[in-house]
């Protein structure tokens, strides 16, 4: 019994957390962009029409509404299911891993909208003057080797801990969840090298807001990857020591901690206050 | 520190580039001894063609202004600020014209100049 209060206890965080709260910080940072930075005076931080914003930032708002109560109708099923718990404990399992993927499709949806407003913001660039630092990005001047030693150690302790307790034998769930935390780690170092010497997309952006932004991004995926060998070994564990009842709770956490780490820090670390605005006003005309 | 460079200007780009960079020496901007960014960085926060990144490196290390330290990467050169102020288009413009004029002193033409020159331009050697 106390496990089913634990549960609702955390799926109800895990929806309020990702589909109330976080949605509700974006809506307000950006509530607070157009107040601050209207497009009369920032036009180029508006590609395209404010009516368009508004309506992206609406149908963001509803998407998360409707997650948010799919979330809490799926929470009243379990509670009727969970009175059998061993029959529908697949369904329970599944229930935060497959409801926290659902979750993060708004998300996902609005970094696509700004991968489209950024590729706007460059066409319609006409400045002929391309800006650049003198300073080589290099990977520890953003993310301490301590964090970085720690993520590639806890790799390789999963990889150890999930052989070790398999008797060193290659299953094909070991091998499937190998192969996915490399594919995974393949998609981290692509996405640092990119941030490390990749083009910028803002074409306005100065150097010290990207610099920031890349802090966040690679201590975002540090603290990600840590997260998930943790998460593979805590998985591992429940299966081999028959403590399936914990896997569900592990899955609910697993979502908090993504979000807490992925949004959660972005808006933490990437204050509007620190951003400098400036650069998205009209280019004086000369007289 | 930042340079900028002028897609419209008609300066070629990998000269605004050296040029750029030599400046910033001269300023203490950059020391000798710094690290200078990857040519694919700077490419791609130049917006610019990677060759033409490595060419106005290329010249620069020629120069000694830069140098390559394999995969440890590109380094202000310890004798860059000297380097930096010295001008390759004078020397090269002062050494033509001294050839010019021993050349028109010994009676050849202009038209012979201009076509011994593209020879030697042309030429496998250089």
């Amino acid at each position: 019994m106390s496990i089913h209060i634990l549960f609702y206890a955390l799926f109800l965080s895990q929806i309020i957390l990702i589909s109330y709260y976080y949605p509700t910080q974006i809506i307000k940072r950006i509530d607070g962009v157009l107040k601050k930075f209207p497009p009369k005076d920032y036009p180029k931080l508006y590609p395209e029409s404010l009516d368009n914003v508004i309506t992206g930032k609406k149908r963001y708002q509803l998407l998360n509404q409707i997650i948010l109560i799919i979330g809490l109708v799926l929470m009243g099923i379990y509670a009727v299911m969970s009175s059998d718990y061993e029959g529908n404990q697949k369904f329970a399992e599944g229930l935060p891993l497959m409801f926290g993927m659902i979750q993060f499709i708004p998300f996902m949806l609005l970094e696509i909208s700004s991968f489209r407003q950024f590729k706007l913001m460059r066409e319609a660039n006409k400045s002929t003057s391309r800006t650049a630092g003198l300073s080589p990005r290099k990977l520890f001047d953003y993310v301490s080797p301590i964090s970085v030693i720690s993520a590639i150690t806890l790799i390789f302790a999963y990889i150890l801990f999930d052989l070790y307790i398999h008797n060193f034998i290659f299953t094909i769930d070991i091998i499937i969840k190998i192969i996915t935390l490399c594919l995974v780690h393949a998609l981290f170092i692509g996405l640092t090298i990119w941030q490390l010497t990749g083009k910028r997309l803002d074409p306005h952006q100065t150097i010290k807001d990207r610099s920031q932004q890349t802090e966040f991004s690679l201590n975002s995926m540090t603290s990600v990857s840590m997260f998930l060998s943790i998460f593979l070994i805590a998985d591992s564990a429940v299966e081999v020591y028959q403590l399936g009842y914990l896997e569900i709770i592990i899955n609910s956490i697993y979502f908090q901690v993504i979000a807490f780490f992925g949004i959660g820090s972005m808006l933490r670390t990437i204050r509007l206050d620190n951003i400098d605005f400036d650069v998205y006003k009209a280019d004086k005309v000369a007289l | 520190m930042e340079i900028t460079i002028d897609i419209e200007d008609p300066m070629p780009l990998f000269t605004q580039l050296v040029e750029q960079i030599k400046l910033a020496i001269v300023n203490s901007k950059i020391k000798p001894g710094d690290s200078l960014p990857s040519i694919r960085q700077l490419a791609n926060d130049l917006e610019l063609n990677s060759k033409t990144v490595a060419k106005a490196y290329k010249l620069l290390e020629r120069d000694l202004v830069i140098q390559s330290k394999g995969y440890r990467g590109t380094f202000v050169h310890p004798e860059a600020l000297v380097n930096s102020k010295m001008d390759m288009n004078a020397e090269v413009l002062a050494q033509l014209n001294q050839s010019i004029s021993a050349c028109k002193n010994a009676g050849v033409t202009d038209s012979e100049i201009r076509i011994a020159f593209s020879n030697a331009m042309n030429s496998n050697n250089n």
